[in-house]
């Protein structure tokens, strides 16, 4: 098991090393393409290779013709299974971080709750990876108050970092009879504003956590990104008064999240290579939204 | 409080029955005391003094206005108290001649500051209470400068000289705290920070507050995507089919314009091979694939030496002894042509030391020029030795031109 996961992280790199090459040949080919488009005369500079790259491009197809890139690759065989998601928290939490956990595991579909005792993260990555979950999610607190979530997708990563603020639990509100009952169909994801290449790496994170749903699914789940905060919603809807008549009622958690990392492996390799980082203090972050407008 | 003792509670009734006939809008006829607690005997005393207060202030603004009404009051009701006879004695006093007047008051400087005070808005009292000195009234005459006979300019001048005064006492007074730059919190007065609305420069934006027009935009955004049926839902992978669709053959529902002996014949002759099928479109494709698969089942080959097939058994032993101990396998495929796997130095036979003019050290620079120099010494020689010996200077010249 180890000398196959050592060996599939080898060859994870290699693939990952032949990235840059497969992207510039792909940049020649679309110039190539757009000029026969066009009717453009072939840019001077690829007229030494265009007989070459011309017959390449007549044997592509759909799923040739892009470039897979690694990050993609990562998340290639996702759709192929459906997710099977880890629940855990931080050591010894607090009843409501146990609360939250709970209600977590109603919102992703096929997610397992474990208590985490004195389990240390190797462990659990180790025996997740033998039971072939393919994301571990950690929730931590501080002082009650659920402030951090780790996305952790599995056997090669990524693992993103998210932030937690504004924290509604159902827990929280009292009433049970105006929250109503938790659905457990497949839910329909909304994913608005992810606009950049950082925040299209992010949705697909967070878009893997959930299986295909059935297209007549009533429950909707959604991060909406406003200024690089996430905003999870959780919602049921019902057409009651004809097809354009939409009444939503909102279930389950509410919460922001806030990313700021992104590492290229999973949460116990710390020599991991950082994706991406937010860094708070430089005097550009004010200005910059990462995730989308 | 001294109204909870008895004495003090008689006192107060006295003074509120005294007053009362000055205060018509007082609802009561007298004061209240027996079973009412401080608060309520307070509260009782202000419903009558506030409208008593306001009368008074009226009063005194029309006396103001008319100075002559003083002498009617007085002149009709008396003098009762000792305070009052002290006024009239002054007012008369006053009206003797100006003999009141000594360096302390002066009857002009009063009613100018009566002016001052009462004559423009009621508010602006507070302000000018603060202000007032014992100066403004009794200095003599000599320290204080005539304001009449003062020229605009130096009008002008007392103007900013005060403002001057003030500015640098401002500067010289300690600062406040927050003009003091960096401060601890045990240098600075205990919850003094709460009182100041710091400015804080935040590089984050702060998490967004979630107010109910946050949360109405979110699920607008929601009723729209749903009405439109647009989700970012993960797509199922499409499957890859692993087996050659089926061929379709097509129907002709044509009457035939052979009859069928000819068909037979056809296909007969087809398949004896005296006449070949014409090539329809699927099988020029079919061509081009296995033309394609076989030129790249030719490069797989090649990758393997060509020994596809197992290696024959050899039957007999025998023993031979000039074979090398080891048979090495050669790196390079045999389908390679050896003229691709030559080395370098095997293509280019050439001097070893092949440098490009940026790559050149300044030694080899001169040695460059050295050899150069030797070189064209040495064939100027020959020619100057063919030549007649008469001209060996236009060649030089030649050589340096060069």
């Amino acid at each position: 098991m180890l000398r196959r996961n050592i060996r599939l992280r080898r060859e994870y790199l290699y693939r990952k090393s032949l990235e840059g090459k497969e992207r510039l040949l792909y940049e020649k080919k679309r110039k190539i393409r757009e000029a026969l488009e066009d009717g453009k005369p072939i840019p001077t500079e690829l007229r030494n290779e265009e007989a070459a790259l011309r017959q390449e491009i007549d044997l592509e197809d759909d799923y040739t013709a892009v470039p897979r890139s690694l990050i993609d690759d990562e998340y290639a065989k996702a759709t192929e299974r459906e997710p099977k998601i880890l629940l855990t928290t931080s050591r010894d939490p607090s009843q409501p971080l146990t609360q939250f956990t709970k209600e977590l595991k109603f919102v992703f579909p096929n997610a397992e709750r474990m208590n985490r005792g004195g389990q240390i993260i190797n462990e659990i990555i180790e025996s997740c990876r033998a039971r072939e979950f393919t994301d571990l999610i950690l929730v931590h607190e501080h002082r009650g108050v659920p402030d951090g979530l780790i996305v952790c997708h599995l056997p090669f990563g990524p693992t993103a970092y998210f932030g937690l603020h504004n924290v509604v639990t159902r827990h929280d509100i009292k009433d049970k009879n105006s929250i109503g009952t938790m659905p457990g169909a497949n839910p329909h994801l909304i994913l608005n504003n992810f606009t950049t290449k950082l925040g299209d790496r992010t949705a697909t994170i967070l878009k893997h956590l959930f299986p295909v749903p059935k297209p007549d699914s009533k429950r909707i789940i959604t991060f909406a990104n406003q200024s690089d905060y996430i905003s999870f919603r959780h919602h049921v809807y019902d057409k009651q008064g004809g097809p354009k008549s939409i009444e939503l009622k909102e279930i389950g958690p509410r919460f922001e999240l806030r990313l700021y990392q992104i590492k290229l492996g999973t949460v116990e390799q710390k020599e991991a290579q950082n994706e991406w980082v937010l860094r708070p203090y430089m005097n550009t972050t004010k200005k910059r939204k990462f995730l989308g407008d | 409080m001294g109204i909870g003792f008895p004495f003090a509670r008689l006192a107060s009734q006295h003074l509120f029955a005294s007053l009362k006939p000055y205060s018509p809008k007082s609802p009561f006829d007298q004061l209240h005391s027996d079973g009412f607690d401080a608060e309520q005997i307070w509260q009782q005393i202000d419903l009558q003094s506030q409208p008593l207060i306001n009368t008074l202030k009226r009063e005194i603004k029309r006396y103001e206005d008319k100075p002559e009404q003083i002498l009617k009051l007085f002149g009709v009701s008396g003098a009762n108290g000792v305070l009052e006879k002290d006024v009239k004695e002054n007012v008369d006093l006053g009206l003797e001649g100006e003999k009141v007047e000594d360096e302390f008051l002066k009857i002009k400087d009063l009613e100018k500051y009566l002016l001052l005070m009462y004559g423009g808005d009621g508010g602006s009292e507070d302000g000018s209470e603060d202000n007032i000195r014992y100066e403004d009234f009794y200095v003599p005459d000599k320290k204080r400068p005539n304001k009449g006979n003062l020229s605009t300019y130096e009008k002008e001048r007392e103007k900013i000289q005060a403002k001057i005064k003030q500015m640098e006492a401002e500067n010289l007074a300690p600062k406040d705290w927050t003009m003091q730059g960096e401060i601890s919190a045990s240098k600075r007065p205990v919850d003094s920070a709460l009182e100041v609305d710091l400015d804080f420069e935040h590089n984050i934006r702060p998490p967004p507050v979630i107010t109910e027009e946050v949360t109405a935009s979110l699920e607008d955004i929601i009723k729209k995507r749903i009405l439109e049926g647009h989700f970012d839902d993960v797509q199922r992978a499409p499957k890859v089919p692993t087996a050659a669709p089926k061929e379709t053959k097509e129907l002709d529902d044509n009457k035939s314009k052979k009859g069928l002996a000819e068909i037979y014949e056809e296909e007969y002759a087809q398949q004896t091979g005296f006449v070949a099928a014409p090539l329809s479109f699927n099988d020029e494709l079919k061509k081009e694939a296995s033309n394609l698969f076989k030129r790249l089942c030719l490069k797989l080959d090649a990758l393997s030496h060509f020994h596809f097939a197992p290696k024959p058994v050899i039957e007999d032993m025998s023993i031979q002894t000039n074979v090398p101990a080891l048979a090495m396998e050669e790196i390079a495929p045999v389908a390679v042509s050896d003229a691709a796997m030559l080395a370098p130095e095997e293509v280019f036979s050439g001097k070893k030391d092949i440098k490009e003019a940026n790559e050149l050290t300044k030694e080899d620079r001169k040695k460059r020029r050295a050899k150069k120099k030797r070189k064209y010494k040495a064939v100027n020689a020959k020619k100057v030795a063919d030549r007649a010996p008469e001209k060996p200077s236009q060649a030089l010249t030649e050589g340096k031109e060069q």
